[in-house]
């Protein structure tokens, strides 16, 4: 007598459910990862860019090219200003003012306050260093909105040094800047 | 003829390697995305260090307040005009008498109103002409442009329109909470060829400024600290 059963399809076979549910499972952890990452985005990495300086060129082509040429090999020291410690980029070797700088009376206290806290660190001696070649360098200070009430004493003393300044202010809450 | 049977168990492929290949490429593929996702949310913008240079003299500041997510601009040079223009024809035993005239119904723009003020004894002592002050205070529920609409209608690029950038520099004042419109307005200005510069704002109204600053205040004037 015929029999149709298949000794071999004795039992049922959960490979493809086995696929399904591996493949959903790897489509719920490719989702998850997008979301997650995305939010984590909020806290964005700013590149922040040198340009170069700006100003006035002089009256002559010649003199202009000159001075392009000059500022173009230029390069600047990144320093952050938080209200509270200076940040040096891309070491990020911190120098902490403690003092209110609004509260210091006059401009020579203020800038010696400065000069004596950033003696030894290495904040200071990076400004220092840069001080000494000031046809080749000069400051860029990116200010967050908690510095900004004493952003002119830092940018003051940068200036008494006798380099120049450039000032950016960068969002409060951006934490991972990278400079270039 | 004899064939020797084919044993069912050597016929089944073990696809364990297959599987280990493919979990390492999904895990790499996964890095990738999470890599590129990161790399796609970050910004990067180019700073223009500008650093500060002597204006020309013949260049007017033109003060422009990012403040609270809106920008607004204060030209005093208008209005102070009004206030002034009938002063010469005015005696000085009058002056007090033609400020408060003046101030009932005190020259405004957009944004601003701006009285004159006058102190007797100063005028006295060192002239009439050095007893005279500007006070600018804000209009209420006037607020400014927040650079959220299309360029068109811009109120900010609408007012900026009538300055010429050859008489006028921008100097920006910006508070914390206006950083965004503040980068907006830079860049908008700087593609109509505007000198700008910027500093924190730090001025609270009614802002008070001797009547022969013709540039108004600016965002630093609270900060100055004695100079020795």
């Amino acid at each position: 007598m015929a029999n149709l059963s298949d000794p071999d399809e004795g039992g049922i076979s959960l490979f493809p459910m086995f696929n399904i549910l591996a493949c959903t499972l790897g489509v719920m952890v490719f989702i998850l990862s997008t979301v997650a990452t995305v939010m984590l985005g909020a806290d964005k990495a700013v590149e922040i860019v040198e340009a170069g300086p700006t100003g006035p060129l002089p009256d002559t082509a010649a003199e202009e090219g000159a001075a392009v040429a000059a500022r173009d090999r230029r390069r600047p020291l990144w320093i952050e200003w938080d209200g509270e410690m200076l940040l040096l980029y891309p070491t990020r070797d911190t120098a902490r003012l403690e003092r209110d700088l609004r509260s210091i009376e006059t401009w020579d206290e203020t800038w010696s306050y400065i000069s004596e806290t950033l003696a030894g660190t290495r904040v200071g001696n990076a400004i220092a260093q840069a001080g000494l070649d000031l046809e080749n360098r000069y400051v860029v200070l990116l200010a967050r909105p908690s510095g900004f009430d004493e952003l002119f004493e830092i940018q003051s003393y940068i200036e008494f040094l006798g380099m120049d300044v450039g000032i950016e202010p960068i969002d409060q809450q951006w934490q991972r800047i990278r400079v270039r | 003829m004899y064939r020797k049977p084919i044993r069912r168990s050597q016929t089944i492929l073990d696809l364990d390697s297959l599987m280990d290949i493919l979990s390492c490429l999904v895990g790499v593929m996964l890095f990738l995305v999470i890599y590129t996702v990161l790399e796609m949310s970050s910004t990067s913008f180019q700073v223009a260090v500008s650093v500060p240079v002597d204006r020309p003299v013949e260049s007017r500041r033109l003060l422009v307040l990012a403040n609270e997510g809106t920008l607004r601009i204060l030209d005093p040079a208008r209005p102070v005009n009004d206030l002034v223009s009938s002063l010469d024809i005015v005696p000085p035993e009058q002056t007090a008498d033609y400020v408060r005239q003046i101030n009932v119904s005190p020259p405004t723009d957009a944004y601003f109103r701006y009285r004159l003020e006058y102190d007797e004894e100063i005028g006295l002592l060192r002239g009439r002409d050095a007893g005279f002050a500007v006070s600018v205070d804000q209009i209420p529920g006037e607020q400014g442009d927040p650079l959220t609409g299309p360029e068109e209608e811009s109120e900010f690029l609408q007012l900026l329109a009538q300055y010429d950038p050859d008489e006028v520099w921008l100097e920006f004042g910006v508070d914390g909470a206006s950083l965004d419109v503040f980068r907006q307005a830079r860049s908008l200005a700087e593609d109509r060829g505007f000198d700008h510069r910027w500093a924190p704002l730090s001025m609270e109204f009614p802002v008070r400024f001797p009547l022969n600053e013709t540039d108004g205040p600016g965002p630093r004037d609270l900060l100055s600290k004695p100079r020795r």
